[in-house]
């Protein structure tokens, strides 16, 4: 029998050792986790670009190593207005661009909270084109694709809002054909950029067959004590008509020779308008004064710039209370989120400093100061013109509207009134107020009448004279020209969304 | 081809319905929405594949930190292989099959195509290797014997040419001596585990016809020790690849282990 000593038997040499795998294992674990531990500090050290998923677009490029501009840690709305919207004015806030489509309040207060970065992501490269943003976003809320775009509405409604102004084009196309002028362009001049026409000018276009001798015409004979006759008025307009006056009968008076927007019916309408509709010239002076303020609004400069860090800091406390306040009353959610959003905007103008504040004004801001220093030069003459008047009595009213419709005779030609005030003149402006429409590469394609196919026969101002997205659709469609929605629409209200939401 | 034919044809199968799925929810998201990596689905395929890549990373620790294991090794290995390949899947799905635009982003991308790419050579390795060396050779030795059966080749054959012919001494001197003292590993029997014998062996028959007669038999067993000298050379330059392919899988997929790491917190601390 053999015997087995006791205790651990010897290993012979020849015995084979599994390998270990297992520490190269464990090494290579230790090594990830170190880099990964190494590159945490050092993000947390501030090399911050270690931790960027890509670069910067072009235009945020100095922001490369400064996460925090943007960050907190999330990306914030209020971070990109604090250099995009400095106003405050929520204009590319999705509330702004449901304002902009529906001007409903309604809808706005239940307009859903879209995130900037939803639809701007960064971080794919300098040339990364970061505004254009991708239409399937759009199709979210709207329609998918162009094949599914609905009717232009207003080519649905068949008519154009009230133009206020007699026109007819199949008349004047035929005259102007007869007088062997440019077919459209005579009145339609293109922009220096030839992508719009140029506002319709009485003077440029009218007046070659519309005056004589520089005169519209005369009035109908009117009653003198209806107005006021150029002599009783110490004005040298008025000193220039005073010639002009003829008297007819014992009470009655013909004015001669007047001219297109002539001071002296100026004078009168806005002198009978303050005797018989007093309200309906002061809602008119409302509406300018109105429109200067809009203007005004969006020429402002950002609220918060240059404000030092003591006055930011006051501001603060005040919105602090005010939030408070608001959270403790009965004011609306409404109020209290626009307080909350007005306090995170200063807490990031603190926090970031005031740095460059870069709103893209939605106008050129050239284009808004001269449609400015139009309607101011256009309320100091309403104001300076206007004459001492005070209502009439009832018996007086019908004598008043005779002589305005005597004093108008030359005007009502092409003019429309309600009562004593004239209806504003809207012909040739843009009728598509969510699109953009660059007619210049069109017309380089198609005569005028290809598209606008009811001209020659278009009686009406309000006829829209527009084609339909059918026409549209026969260019715009994949596989031959550009049809995404970008292409003639944009998300983010071209001018700040007024008034202020 | 044989080799390339899967063992558990369901497993394939099931990842190919997986992926399928996958790009289908990736179709249909994409009609309806720009694909963004951030964005829900995008961030739920990355999460995906993180969860993947961590059962993966489990594998080689499955038998050290579990008291029981959960399913057979080969379950494991099939998990380890299909899971490997679907998470490379969903990276690229969470990217958007787009080039990534930063250095991390192409790190990981880099490191995710190797871990799957060295990883399914592993496979390949696994099957092929093993089967070329069973049916090409006649030797079989265990990886860390060959050494030592190398300078026992060599000291046969010093036996056996003791009171050999001046031509044949000079013969094995000159010409077989040196190829036996010493392992000579070659690529070249990846694609052949026969690579260069016959070339190797000529010699051997070139001087056989210049020997005496008696000689010959000395010849012959010269021959049949050089030969397994050969496959000995093929077994170990086999096995080394199969052992060292760890080396070029490992520490890459620990690596991109440690980059997602670090890519999840940035994502969660730069939103």
């Amino acid at each position: 029998m053999r015997l087995i000593s006791s205790g651990t038997p010897s290993r012979t040499k020849d015995y084979v050792y599994p390998p270990r795998r297992l520490r190269l294992i464990l090494i290579s674990l230790a090594g990830g986790l170190a880099v990964a531990a190494a590159l945490t500090v050092a993000v947390l050290g501030g090399k911050k670009t270690l931790a960027t998923p890509g670069r910067l677009s072009s235009a945020h490029a100095p922001f490369d190593t400064q996460c925090a501009k943007c960050h907190a840690p999330a990306v914030v709305d209020v971070r990109c207005e604090n250099c995009h919207d400095p106003f405050g004015s929520n204009q590319f806030r999705n509330a702004g661009h449901v304002w902009f489509g529906t001007k409903d309040p309604a809808q706005v207060r239940n307009a859903k909270a879209i995130d900037c970065a939803t639809c701007h992501s960064d971080h794919r490269g300098r040339k990364f084109p970061m505004a254009e943003v991708d239409e399937r976003d759009c199709a979210r809320c709207h329609f998918a694709t162009m094949a599914r775009h609905p009717e232009f509405s207003i080519v649905k409604a068949g008519v154009m809002r009230d133009e206020g102004i007699r026109f007819t084009h199949d008349r004047h196309v035929a005259e102007v054909v007869k007088a062997g002028l440019d077919r459209c362009q005579f009145c339609h001049e293109p922009t220096a950029d030839r992508h719009d026409f140029q506002p319709l000018s009485f003077d440029r276009h009218c007046a070659r067959c519309h005056t004589k001798g520089g005169s519209v015409g005369a009035t109908d004979p009117l009653p003198r004590r209806a107005v006021i006759l150029p002599e009783d008025i110490d004005a040298p307009w008025a000193q220039k008509k005073v010639a002009d006056t003829e008297k007819v009968g014992r009470a009655n008076v013909v004015v001669d020779r007047l001219e297109h927007q002539d001071p002296w019916v100026i004078f009168n309408l806005w002198k009978i308008a303050r005797e018989v509709d007093s309200s309906g010239l002061a809602a008119k002076r409302a509406g300018l004064v109105r429109k200067i303020d809009e203007l005004r609004y969006q020429l402002r400069q950002p609220p918060t710039r240059g404000m030092s860090p003591a006055v930011l800091r006051r501001e603060e406390q005040r919105l602090v209370g005010r939030v408070a306040a608001l959270s403790r009353g009965a004011s609306s959610s409404y109020e209290r989120s626009r307080a909350e959003r007005d306090l995170a905007r200063i807490r990031v103008q603190i926090e970031v400093g005031p740095g460059q504040m870069t709103a893209p004004p939605g106008r050129d801001r050239r284009q808004i100061e001269t449609d400015l220093a139009q309607r101011m030069e256009y309320l100091s003459y309403f104001d300076s013109v206007a004459s001492p008047a005070t209502p009439v009595p009832p018996e007086q009213r019908e004598e008043r509207f005779a002589a305005l419709r005597a004093m108008t005779a030359p005007c009502v030609k092409c003019h429309l009134y309600d009562g004593p005030i004239m209806q504003s003149v809207n012909a040739a402006m843009p009728l598509l107020e969510h699109a953009k429409f660059n007619h210049l590469p069109h017309v380089q394609q198609k005569q005028c009448e290809e598209c606008h196919t009811g001209i020659p026969k278009s009686k009406r101002a309000e006829q829209v004279n527009l084609p339909g997205v059918a026409t549209c659709r026969e260019c715009h469609h994949p596989g031959k020209t550009r049809d995404d929605c970008a292409e003639c629409h944009f998300y983010h209200p071209p001018t700040e969304p007024w008034p202020p939401i | 081809m044989k080799t390339l034919r899967p063992k558990k044809p369901q497993w394939l199968l099931v990842t190919l319905a997986i992926a399928g799925a996958a790009l289908g929810v990736r179709l249909v998201v994409a009609i309806r929405q720009p694909w963004h990596p951030g964005r829900t689905a995008g961030l739920l395929f990355g999460i995906a594949a993180s969860v993947l890549y961590l059962m993966d990373l489990l594998y080689p620790l499955r038998r050290k930190l579990l008291a029981f294991p959960l399913g057979n090794a080969q379950t494991w290995i099939q998990l380890h292989i299909y899971g490997g390949v679907l998470a490379f899947f969903f990276v690229l799905v969470h990217e958007g099959f787009r080039w990534p635009v930063g250095r991390m982003g192409w790190l990981l991308l880099s490191l995710s195509g190797w871990a799957t790419v060295s990883g399914l050579v592993g496979v390949w390795l696994q099957k092929w290797v093993p089967a070329a060396l069973a049916s090409g050779l006649k030797v079989e030795a265990l990886f860390e014997r060959i050494p030592d059966l190398v300078e026992k080749s060599l000291a046969e054959a010093d036996a056996l040419m003791a009171g050999a012919s001046e031509m044949l001494e000079r013969f094995y001197s000159e010409d077989v001596r040196p190829a036996l003292a010493g392992i000579d590993s070659s690529w070249g029997y990846l694609t052949d585990v026969r690579s260069g014998r016959d070339r190797r062996l000529e010699p051997f028959s070139r001087i056989s016809r210049f020997l005496a007669e008696e000689e010959r038999p000395r010849l012959e067993d010269l021959k049949a020790v050089y030969t397994e000298k050969l496959e000995l050379d093929a077994q170990y330059s086999l096995q080394r690849i199969l052992r060292g392919w760890v080396a070029i899988h490992v520490p890459p997929c620990l690596l991109l282990f440690g980059l997602m790491l670090f890519h999840i917190w940035t994502s969660l601390s730069y939103d």
